[in-house]
């Protein structure tokens, strides 16, 4: 089933700040896409999410499917998920979020099972397990698996690749996307351009409270480039621009390593 | 977030924060003792009206004001509670037990002297930023070091504290948030499963903040830190003769009205 996350109009202004943070946004997100906010330290990027969690309240609030957000319609992972963490087992903090929602015992089970095998941890291994014995890769999934468990129909992710190693990362790429096709709607918040740009279906960028949206990567790079913003882009994205302002030939903007390759061959055709 | 924890430093232009923080922190420490020899609503009257005075002319948030008194208001609300009710009731509500009109006014004076205390705190830690309350206790403390008193390191750990105050604050909310978002109620049920409640949050909380403790340590001790030698927090400025004057002045007026009064 296709779920539509929106926002309209939403500012929001702290009670201690003269200042708002957020400025008439207006926004949607939809299931199998994965959106990535971009935004600088104190933009408004974990606030927005807070309003989207339905854990902010705002004057405009956001729908989901046409009805105003609940707690547990949207599961925010933070930063630092593992800081999350306070049961003695595994199982234990699986079950908290189900069982909050409602779910008997029976039920909790099935669920942190269910949510643990999501996240490629064998339920076998680890229920019985301290979330503190974990690795810091290990407890960021358990962590995800503790926001799965209670079935959100949206996630969002707040600097995810924060602490971990790069096999770790490469994994968290790849259940993002699993996610993103099993209909998730998914939203993440990162400064990672190199390992997240190349998975993102839309781009947003939140600057002074207001939120630019970018249809594609390849929008977002475009957008930065012609005003002469490298930083951050990926090194592939940084090599394409470099052969186009050398041999004037347009370059595709891709993160496909094989279109890129296809391009450097066309570079050398015209040399 | 951190700037929306009531007592945090909050970044405006006003008097009282480009007043010398050492000035502040005397005048605060001598006006939190002498609310305590106050014995009449005269005294108490004028009291409030600095304290008023002082809020305004810091041009902090009123909001955050009033939500720093929001965690005291049980306490206060016993401490008047506790002077009001009597077995000589003016307004008898079981038999001769009820509320005392001069039990009500005592509670009254009880509680704005509280009411006081936690606002003067909060104007100072709101208007004075953590290196520079750290560096007005150091110059304060750093006579004590003729006695051989372990001074650096009773300053290191105070500013360590200070610190940690918003940071542990910062912490808090965002368990909260995080236990709230996997629908955790703290707003219902009877006061025991309220603090109950509370469980999933103090624990990772906890295990949070010593875990940036020892990190701490180790980075201190990675910079060969053993608490000797002295601590230089910043190059202390001398006290300008205006504000010298300005604090002698306002500490010798607080003390003579809450000796005559």
């Amino acid at each position: 089933m296709q779920h539509i996350l929106e926002i309209s109009e939403l500012s929001y202004r702290y009670p201690t700040q003269e200042k708002r943070v957020l400025h008439e946004v207006s926004a949607r997100l939809e299931s199998g896409k994965n959106t990535l906010l971009l935004g600088k330290s104190g933009a408004g990027k974990s606030t927005l999410a807070y309003i989207l969690a339905g854990l902010l309240r705002a004057e405009a609030q956001p729908l989901l499917d046409g009805c105003p957000v609940a707690i547990g319609d949207v599961g925010l992972v933070f930063q630092h998920a593992q800081g999350q963490l306070f049961s003695s087992s595994i199982k234990e903090e699986l079950s908290f979020g189900p069982k909050n929602f409602g779910m008997d015992d029976k039920q909790a089970l099935e669920a942190a099972h269910h949510a643990l095998k999501l996240v490629g941890l064998d339920p076998e291994r680890y229920l019985e397990r301290s979330p503190f014995s974990l690795s810091g890769g290990e407890a960021k999934r358990v962590a995800i698996a503790s926001i799965l468990s209670f079935k959100p129909t949206c996630l969002i992710f707040d600097e995810p690749s924060a602490g971990l190693d790069v096999p770790s990362q490469m994994n968290f790429v790849r259940l993002i996307n699993s996610l993103k096709a099993q209909g998730y709607i998914i939203l993440i918040i990162s400064h990672d351009l190199e390992l997240f740009l190349p998975e993102a279906d839309r781009v947003w960028e939140l600057r002074e409270g207001s939120l630019e949206q970018f249809i594609s990567a390849q929008e977002f790079v475009k957008a930065q480039l012609s005003v002469g913003r490298k930083e951050g882009l990926p090194d592939l994205i940084a090599l394409q621009a470099e052969l186009e302002r050398l041999s004037g030939i347009k370059a595709p903007y891709s993160f496909s390593l094989r279109a890129v390759e296809d391009y450097i061959d066309e570079v050398r055709r015209h040399a | 977030m951190l700037n929306t924890i009531a007592g945090a430093y909050q970044s405006v232009e006003s008097p009282i924060h480009s007043l010398d923080t050492r000035v502040k922190l005397a005048f605060v420490a001598v006006m939190s003792l002498s609310i305590f020899f106050l014995d009449s609503y005269i005294g108490l009257g004028i009291f409030l009206l600095i304290t008023l005075v002082i809020l305004v002319a810091s041009k902090l948030n009123w909001k955050s004001s009033i939500r720093a008194l929001k965690p005291l208001s049980i306490i206060l609300l016993i401490m008047f509670l506790a002077n009001a009710l009597s077995i000589h009731a003016d307004l008898a509500l079981i038999g001769n037990f009820g509320l005392s009109s001069e039990g009500a006014l005592r509670g009254v004076f009880y509680v704005l002297r509280i009411v006081m205390l936690v606002l003067l705190s909060l104007v100072l830690t709101s208007t004075s930023t953590v290196q520079e309350l750290s560096q007005a206790l150091n110059w304060y403390l750093s006579g004590l070091r003729r006695f051989n008193a372990p001074v650096d390191d009773i300053i290191t750990t105070i500013s360590i504290a200070i610190r940690f105050i918003p940071l542990t604050f910062a912490e808090f909310n965002r368990v909260v948030y995080a236990q709230k978002s996997r629908g955790l109620d703290f707003d219902s049920g009877s006061i025991f499963t309220k603090i109950k409640a509370y469980l999933p949050v103090f624990i990772p909380m906890f295990v949070g903040l010593f875990k940036r403790s020892y990190d701490l340590a180790d980075a201190m001790d990675s910079r060969c830190y053993r608490g000797e030698g002295r601590t230089i927090l910043h190059a202390e400025e001398p006290l300008t003769k205006a504000q010298g004057i300005l604090a002698i002045l306002a500490l010798l007026a607080v003390l003579v009205i809450s000796l005559l009064f």
